[in-house]
């Protein structure tokens, strides 16, 4: 197990330090000119070459890449080329919104896939199983953002139950935070699940057309038993890999619910990021939704691990 | 009619398993596929029972519908099945598994599937006391230990704690006859329970399972398709053959003459002893398609003997005492 952690680990650094390169690059590349962003579309060319001199933009771009390496690795990611404000503080006050919302909606889709999926899967072509498909199928053709106009203008327009918008951090107010979260992680994981669930039921199905469930029910097991005891972790082991990279969705695709919900997260940072032409913003906002998106693979990788022995002793006897 | 030919094995109770007339179909496109035709078989106290046809025979077709797990799409059109004389059909789910693992056990084909792969084999093992008997954990743990101690697993209290992978071919058979025989059942069913084992681990399991019939009491249907482990193992004999049962009786008499043309075949296709020496015959064709069933025998297409009554399906022959068989041209002798 430790042997796995460590391997991953190694494995976690030059990935984000590849990452980080492509980002750069990409930015860079992309049209548009952060000088004309930051200055306004008025700007004498004079201007523009001494706010490129000033951010050394007018550098070689490889000599820029590792100059902003050197700082990130010490945690210094620049200042806003807009508003002049340190990048990496108003990261961290962000960062904690944003996974938040991407782990309230990542449960709520969990929630509802695995049950559901499983309960399909066992009235595999079954009348259940032709309903659960039929709501899967519906739920992943509404936009989020839809889905979203539709609750707050229910819950919080119509019966008022919940607040339309806005943010208060949980340490200062718990019950406000949550209520504050509900929609637009319901407005996330709802669309989430359509996909989990798919996933789910077709491994489901094919775990339970297997030989031990089938030695499970020749020993008397009831259905419950068959699918909580015996299918549902043989299961979940590779359903758990899909899980990963819809919560990396989930994490980078908040943009538009954050804007929604007006919730200060690393989506709007990203977002102004891009209309801006903001790099050091851009670059260490992007570069943070990477980091959390391979964490949370890493996470799932060792959390399969731990589901399936096999896993285990393979690589602690390799 | 079986059961007055094997009159001497027969006691003051009905068999252990009686199945009578069994039909089983499943609905295709192309119609209805009858995959079990009015199969008559019986398992008596402390038999083996060789249930033996090549792949598509529905002999695993038989298993399942005496376990009551035929698939939702089979449907079972005639018949009776009977454990110890009361019937299985018609019985409600809830109650048919109070019987599967307690009254009827199965031992599969194959171990490293059959056993759960994330769950610990002692788990596996006790269950049976945990889903029939309400046991706790703890107990069914200590119980597992003792049945794979007398499966013979060698330090069964750490191996009890291991996973399936970790086990070679043959603790994995091991593992699914203690799990099988966790409780006793008076019905073992063992589909081809050495098909995938090493040839050497075949013999080992062999000998388990006749010394658990000795030790246990157990009635056991062997379903194979090697006629040298029928030879082996069994007391009796059927030979199934595209859903139908071609040959019945005991195994010596079978052995020694075989009389239907398919029984004869198939003992000339098999390697064993002497025969090993001569050339192997293997038999031309196909087993027909259970929606595409011949009008008479089930054979006669394959069949190198086959003249004008062929075309019409014969009963089941007296060959002589203790063995009968599907064909015109069986001779009665003494």
């Amino acid at each position: 197990m430790w042997r796995l952690i460590a391997t991953r680990l190694a494995a976690f650094v030059p990935t984000v330090l590849a990452t980080s390169l492509v980002l750069f690059v990409t930015v860079n590349v992309v049209p548009g000119s952060a000088a004309k962003a930051a200055l306004g579309i008025d700007a004498t060319a004079q201007a523009i070459a001494r706010f490129e001199h000033e951010q050394g933009l007018d550098r070689p771009l490889h000599v820029q890449y590792l100059d902003w390496l050197g700082k990130a690795v010490r945690g210094d990611f620049g200042t806003s080329f807009q508003n002049h404000l340190p990048v990496g503080p108003e990261l961290v006050s962000r960062l904690p919104v944003t996974l938040e919302l991407a782990i309230l909606a990542f449960l709520i889709a969990n929630a509802i896939a695995v049950p559901l999926g499983a309960l399909a899967a066992y009235h595999h072509q079954q009348r259940l199983d032709s309903v659960i498909s039929v709501f899967a199928t519906v739920l992943g053709a509404v936009p989020s953002f839809w889905l979203a106009t539709v609750l707050i203008l229910i819950l919080a327009l119509t019966v008022k139950v919940l607040p339309a918008g806005g943010y208060v951090p949980f340490a200062e107010n718990p019950a406000k935070n949550v209520s504050l979260f509900i929609m637009p992680a319901l407005s996330l994981g709802l669309v989430s699940s359509a996909l989990l669930l798919r996933v789910m039921r077709a491994k489901m199905i094919e775990v339970l057309s297997s030989d031990y469930i089938h030695t499970a029910l020749a020993k008397g097991a009831a259905p419950n038993v068959v699918i909580w005891r015996h299918a549902l972790q043989n299961a979940l082991i590779t359903f758990l890999t899909v899980g990963a990279v819809e919560f990396g969705w989930l994490f980078g695709g908040v943009v538009i619910i954050e804007d929604i919900f007006l919730l200060p997260g690393v989506g709007q940072l990203v977002l102004v990021g891009i209309i801006n032409r903001d790099y050091p913003v851009l670059l260490a906002s992007a570069l943070t939704v990477t980091v959390v998106v391979l964490a949370a693979n890493m996470v799932v990788d060792l959390v399969a691990a731990v589901l399936d022995p096999r896993q285990v002793h393979a690589r602690s006897r390799a | 009619m079986s059961a007055e030919a094997r009159g001497h094995r027969r006691q003051d109770r009905p068999p252990v398993l009686g199945i009578a007339g069994l039909t089983i179909e499943f609905a295709t496109r192309r119609g209805a596929a009858r995959v079990v035709d009015d199969v008559t078989l019986d398992v008596w106290p402390q038999e083996i029972v060789g249930l033996i046809g090549e792949s598509g025979s529905g002999k695993t077709m038989t298993a399942l519908a005496v376990l009551g797990l035929l698939p939702r799409t089979a449907r079972i059109t005639t018949g009776d099945i009977r454990l110890s004389g009361a019937s299985l059909l018609g019985l409600p789910e809830a109650q048919l598994r109070t019987i599967r693992g307690r009254q009827i056990a199965m031992i599969p084909q194959n171990p490293m599937s059959a056993l759960n792969p994330v769950l610990r084999v002692g788990a596996q093992v006790g269950e049976p006391y945990v889903l029939h008997r309400g046991a706790d954990w703890k107990t069914a743990l200590t119980q597992a230990v003792r049945r794979l101690a007398d499966v013979h697993l060698p330090l069964p209290d750490e191996r009890a704690s291991e996973y399936p992978h970790q086990f070679s071919g043959g603790m994995q058979q091991r593992a699914m006859t203690a799990m099988a025989i966790a409780l006793d059942p008076p019905l073992l069913v063992a589909d081809e329970p050495t098909t995938a084992l090493d040839v050497t681990i075949q013999a080992q399991i062999l000998r388990l399972l006749r010394e658990i019939r000795d030790e246990h009491h157990t009635s056991m249907l062997f379903i194979t398709h090697d006629l040298a482990v029928v030879a082996e193992m069994c007391d009796w004999v059927y030979v199934m053959y595209a859903g139908r049962i071609l040959e019945q009786g005991s195994v010596e008499r079978i052995f020694a003459r075989p009389g239907h043309p398919y029984t004869q075949a198939l003992l000339r296709a098999t390697p064993t002893g002497e025969a090993a020496q001569a050339e192997l015959i293997s038999i031309p064709g196909s087993i027909p398609s259970p929606v595409d069933l011949p009008r008479g025998c089930r054979f006669v297409d394959r069949c190198p003997y086959r003249f004008k009554h062929c075309d019409e399906e014969p009963p089941l022959l007296t060959v002589e005492a203790d063995h009968t068989a599907r064909c015109w041209l069986v001779e009665t002798h003494g």
